[in-house]
């Protein structure tokens, strides 16, 4: 096991972002098959596997133990990403190509499964992607570049927002960690600088909680509104109002993070 | 900042690094059995939620320090399941009071050192003394903040004398029967080693066994009693109260010791009316109920584990009793 949890960590390694986009642009667009979960997102979210149960590229789900799974037909019709992929020496489960198409949006949420101490390893490689996806995983902006390679903890809450006028795609490898795959962590933390941003629009929310904490009027108006969901939307007009810009997402993150934190606050006590 | 509106709910921990968390509290008094209750119910609100507030145990401790709370006026510890509910009730039926019943917050500082290595005991000191304050503000013009503590905290009856060496002390206990009888009823959260670490009490992972639960809750009982009589005997302000003395006590030989008068016992005799636990149903001695539910084996484990220390707690009291009333500030 590696010595401490790692929220997330670039990995020491870059991939040509030319060939793995040719090949990209290789896949026909009927092959992609829209995502499953629905709930969790808005606008379009899709995929096709290289590496899945069936061995079909069109069986985009995850799950399953290292043995079920079989390389797809683009396995073989995508060298350069199938290069990336074989850079990773762990037992490979799937391996997908995940688009968020342009203005699309992934909710917040936790994979509770994807954990390393579960013994579950999940890489990402961005191949297509643009400066205004805002990738934020535990309220921490990440940016994630073309052809780097990243490890992150998703059982932490992480939301996606394609606000761009291009695709996102990642190449999303998954695996079981091994000894290589441990080592590999272990190097990362002590070679890479790994930089993540506070979200603008979550600095905007903390300085419009800021006015709350000191505005009693307001504390009562928004105390009248005992309603989860009419409330949420009472602080972002509140805010709008007084010219913030943070929207709904970053109340609920914020909502969702301190509830959390307040229902779980005796665990491990 | 300014938390003259605000109450610490919780600490939370980043790495080593402690924050104070505070709900917006305005004039809300102390009035559920519990802090934890209060808390609850206020957390039902997503607003308390999105707009908590924090801070560094620092910027709590600079704060009271402009704005003390309350003057301490009494520290209750306690055994478990032995009327403590009822003594807060009591207090907390005068509006002069302001009564925290077993505040996690509390309990927070009192255990950092779990959570954070090299805190000494000074800073700790400070953190307990912000934490009370900050809990004890004077919301309603209230003049005295009484604390009661999770049981297990007698074990610290040193380090909360420090921190408040001018507030009068008391151990309150009951007959161990009783107590076991009560938390087999309805186990409190410490019984079991992974919700509380049994470091806390003076015990180890290896203690609690799934098929002698009444051994590890009566060992656990025994050193919170051992704790208590430790207190009592180092500290000429701690008494020894049995519940058998309860309510009457509290208008005896508690009434100096707090810092009430006379004046102050018919709103507390109201509210001993009230069972402590069950708002509407009166409080009623119920040690006979209690005894006819314990079974040989539960006797026979607090005979060999509690016993010897009830009775030296006990003999400990009788001499209290007789000596000359011990002087209240």
């Amino acid at each position: 096991m590696p010595p401490v949890a790692i929220p997330w960590t670039k990995l020491p390694f870059v991939f040509d972002p030319v060939g793995l986009q040719e090949d990209l642009q290789s896949i026909p667009s009927q092959a992609w098959v829209p995502h499953f979960n629905p709930q969790d997102y808005s606008g379009e979210w899709s995929s096709v596997a290289l590496r899945s149960r069936s061995g079909r590229a069109d069986d985009i789900t995850a799950q399953g133990a290292v043995e079920d799974f079989h390389d797809t037909p683009l396995a073989a019709q995508c060298p350069h990403l199938w290069a990336a992929v074989e850079a990773f020496e762990l037992p490979l489960k799937s391996v997908r190509l995940l688009r968020l198409h342009a203005g699309s949006r992934v909710r917040e949420h936790c994979d509770r499964d994807l954990r390393l101490d579960a013994g579950e390893l999940r890489i990402h490689i961005p191949v297509a992607t643009n400066k205004d996806v805002e990738f934020i995983v535990a309220n921490r902006r990440l940016e994630l570049g073309e052809g780097e390679a990243w490890y992150i903890d998703f059982s932490q809450p992480h939301r996606i927002d394609n606000r761009g006028d291009t695709d996102r795609t990642h190449l999303i490898i998954d695996g079981t960690l091994n000894d290589w795959a441990i080592a590999l962590l272990q190097r990362a933390l002590s070679e890479v600088v790994t930089e993540s941003f506070e979200p603008e629009r979550m600095a905007s929310l903390r300085r419009f909680r800021e006015q709350v904490f000191n505005d009693e009027g307001l504390q009562t108006e928004l105390l009248k509104i005992t309603d989860r969901e009419k409330f949420l939307d009472a602080v972002v007009g509140a805010g709008r109002e007084r010219g913030f810009a943070f929207e709904l997402s970053e109340v609920e993150s914020e909502f969702n993070e301190r509830r959390r934190g307040w229902v779980e606050r005796s665990v491990g006590a | 900042m300014n938390f003259s509106d605000w109450m610490p709910a919780r600490v939370a921990w980043r790495g080593e690094e402690p924050r104070v968390e505070w709900t917006l509290m305005r004039r809300q008094r102390l009035l559920d059995s519990f802090f934890e209750e209060t808390l609850q119910r206020q957390m039902m609100h997503p607003f308390h939620h999105v707009f908590r507030r924090d801070s560094s145990m620092e910027e709590m401790v600079e704060w009271t320090e402009a704005h003390p709370g309350a003057r301490v006026g009494g520290v209750i510890f306690h055994m478990s399941r032995c009327g403590s509910t009822l003594l807060c009730r009591q207090l907390a039926a005068l509006e002069r009071n302001i009564v925290a019943s077993e505040p996690a917050p509390m309990d927070d500082v009192l255990r950092a050192a779990m959570r954070m290595s090299g805190l000494t005991r000074e800073v700790q000191v400070r953190w307990l003394r912000a934490m009370a304050a900050a809990i004890g503000q004077p919301r309603n013009g209230e003049q005295t903040f009484y604390l009661k503590t999770d049981c297990w905290h007698v074990r610290h009856a040193d380090l909360l004398s420090e921190a408040f060496p001018e507030a009068p002390r008391i151990f309150l206990y009951r007959d161990p029967v009783e107590v076991i009888v009560s938390q087999r009823r309805m186990p409190a959260v410490w019984t079991v080693p992974g919700m509380l670490h049994p470091n806390a009490l003076g015990m180890e992972f290896s203690d609690w066994d799934p098929r002698e639960t009444d051994v590890y809750c009566a060992r656990a009982l025994a050193n919170i009693c051992e704790a208590g009589l430790r207190a009592a005997q180092s500290d000429p302000r701690c008494l020894l109260v049995n519940y058998s003395e309860l309510p009457e006590a509290m208008y005896g030989r508690l009434l100096g010791h707090f810092g009430l008068r006379e004046e102050h016992v018919p709103a507390m005799r109201v509210a001993a009316q009230q069972s402590a636990k069950v708002p509407g149903m009166p409080f009623e001695r119920d040690d006979k109920a209690k005894q006819s539910e314990a079974t040989e084996r539960l006797r026979t484990v607090v005979a060999e584990h509690l016993q010897p220390v009830y009775d030296r707690l006990e003999a400990a009291r009788r001499t209290q009793m007789r000596a000359p009333e011990v002087v209240s500030a």
